[in-house]
């Protein structure tokens, strides 16, 4: 828009008046140099206006796009990584098909047991121990508890053992026929026990000769530990100090008599010994991998903390079992007269063979 | 069938067009500069001496409008013509001198009309300084007169105009202000040198 022409007079006045105002020439070339000096100080080429213009754009391109990646790659890698308790699962699955078969044979002898302790100790390493170690198998989520206090409190299981050495004693003479035909145990005085306190000094003595009496349980441990977890093989030891302590603890005084002192401090150095190289053992793995050794240690120790890594285990077993062994179970649970257990086994037995014919005692027996 | 010279010349001006020349020396013609400087050089000088009436200052303030566009030539962007831009900057300066010396000129410039009250008008106008005083006469010294006593938005307005060359549009954007208040202004001011030049006639 421009103005009215009726204002072309004063236009015309002001052209004539203003005339050719000018800087100074001093000024004009001031300026002129400053101009030249800018553009001769920081040259610039001339892609760098290109450049200078996309920088922000491109960098924030890239870092978005390598961010998508990796957040991609994040959820490709997820699945291998995500699900322990199906890898629990995986671990749990070879134990129990070794374990199971022998619930039906060690029934009758652990007769005494309530079922909870048994529902315990089938997930446990020391399950299938052989019949000679009948005992020291009854014992096992004892030991299997004094072991797992082994492994965070140093001291503590000595002292448990000597604690329930007093017990023992006091027991052994209920069950003295199973411990008489235990003769691969070397005889320990009674006294003999509480050794082990000086368990700061571990002398560099072999422990195999401690270890032979309880030897199968190692194996057993290294079936339920995956390989890349087969370093915490920590727990084992443990529980053959505890065992050995137990078993110490159950010598008749007979056999406390016929002990030599060599023979006492021998073990006292195997035990002390081993006790050292679970300590470190378990040092070791809780540094290297800490939860492979709680899984471990819990599965061992059998600890109320992990009762439902136990049942889990239970139950996978259990769906492993054929339905005649589990049949068969229950005909000797109401043989013995547990109604209740039996029970209780019927519904799980039912929830898992909803199609299974069972025999007319168990199927008349009341569900509730 | 077009002519072939009127082509070229089209294409030479457009090759010389204010915005090509500040896009040259952008990338490091120091020689488009001595272009752009000589063309609007006396015309932001003279719209920088007719609002600040001290010689020196008006000389300081040209400077560092142009030395404000040196150093901003690489935020340049064909976004504008290239003349409203410089008189953009040469705006700022001014109205950074008004808020260090004239505080009332800056009042003045936040009014939609640029027109001062009208109470002023009758007491204190600037129809009675010296400097005003002293150009009278004769037409010239009377519209530079009546240009003098003019409200600084109205008198800015009008040297945009006329010193810039710039459209009602373009001073809307260079002083920053809406496009009626520009062409009000521009208005006002035409009116105010008219009736100077009648009167001193």
């Amino acid at each position: 828009m421009k103005p009215g022409d009726d204002m072309d007079d004063v236009k015309r006045a002001y052209r004539a008046a203003a005339g050719d105002g000018a800087p100074p020439p001093a000024l004009d070339d001031a300026i002129r140099a400053a101009a030249r000096r800018a553009v001769q100080a920081r040259p610039q080429p001339i892609g760098q206006g290109w450049i200078g213009r996309w920088r922000t754009p491109l960098s924030a391109a890239a870092v978005m796009v390598l961010a998508v990646s990796v957040v991609f790659v994040a959820i490709e890698e997820q699945p291998e990584v995500a699900p322990p308790a199906l890898r629990d699962a995986a671990v749990a699955r070879p134990a129990q098909e070794v374990a199971v078969p022998s619930l039906p044979e060690r029934a009758p002898a652990t007769e005494k047991m309530t079922a909870a302790p048994r529902r315990q100790a089938a997930p446990t390493p020391a399950v299938p121990l052989a019949a000679p170690r009948e005992q020291a198998t009854v014992q096992a989520p004892t030991a299997g508890a004094a072991a797992g206090s082994v492994l965070s409190r140093a001291n503590p299981s000595v002292e448990e053992a000597r604690s329930r050495q007093a017990e023992s004693q006091a027991r052994e003479k209920s069950v003295a026929p199973a411990i008489a035909t235990r003769s691969d145990v070397p005889p320990m005085p009674a006294q003999a026990a509480p050794a082990p306190a000086p368990a700061f000094a571990p002398p560099p003595a072999p422990p195999a000769p401690a270890v032979t009496p309880v030897a199968p349980v190692q194996p057993t441990m290294a079936s339920r530990v995956p390989a890349a977890v087969a370093a915490p093989a920590a727990p084992p030891a443990p529980v053959v100090s505890a065992n050995l302590a137990e078993a110490f603890a159950r010598q008749e005084p007979r056999a406390a008599a016929d002990a030599s002192g060599a023979m006492a401090k021998r073990a006292e150095k195997a035990e002390i010994a081993v006790r050292g190289a679970a300590a470190s053992r378990a040092r070791e793995t809780a540094i290297a991998a800490p939860a492979p050794v709680a899984v471990g240690a819990a599965a061992s120790a059998a600890a109320p903390a992990v009762a439902p890594s136990a049942a889990m285990q239970k139950s996978l077993a259990e769906s492993k079992e054929s339905a005649e062994a589990w049949i068969k179970r229950m005909e000797q649970l109401l043989k013995d007269g547990k109604l209740k257990e039996t029970r209780e086994e019927l519904v799980r037995f039912r929830k898992t063979y909803p199609q299974a014919v069972l025999p007319p005692e168990l199927a008349r027996l009341p569900s509730g | 069938m077009p002519d072939p010279n009127a082509s070229r010349d089209a294409a030479n001006q457009a090759a010389d067009a204010d915005e090509s020349l500040m896009l040259r020396y952008q990338s490091g013609d120091a020689g488009a500069f001595d272009l752009l400087y000589a063309r609007h050089r006396g015309g932001l000088f003279r719209f920088i001496t007719r609002q600040c009436h001290s010689p020196a200052q008006a000389e300081e303030l040209f400077q560092e409008v142009w030395m404000s566009l040196i150093q901003a030539r690489d935020r340049y962007r064909v976004e504008a013509q290239f003349r409203t831009w410089l008189f953009t900057i040469a705006h700022n300066k001014l109205m950074d001198y008004f808020r260090r010396h004239r505080h009332a000129e800056v009042k003045l410039f936040e009014r939609e009309d640029g027109d001062e009250p009208l109470l002023n008008l009758v007491v204190g106008s600037r129809v009675d300084e010296p400097e005003v005083k002293a150009m009278s006469g004769e037409q010239g010294a009377a519209i530079l007169r009546a240009l003098a006593a003019l409200p600084a938005p109205q008198r800015e307005a009008f040297l945009l105009y006329e010193e810039g060359g710039l459209t009602i549009d373009e001073i809307a954007a260079a002083a920053g202000i809406s496009f009626e208040a520009a062409k009000s202004r521009l208005r006002y001011a035409l009116a105010k040198l008219r009736a100077g030049l009648q009167e001193y006639a």
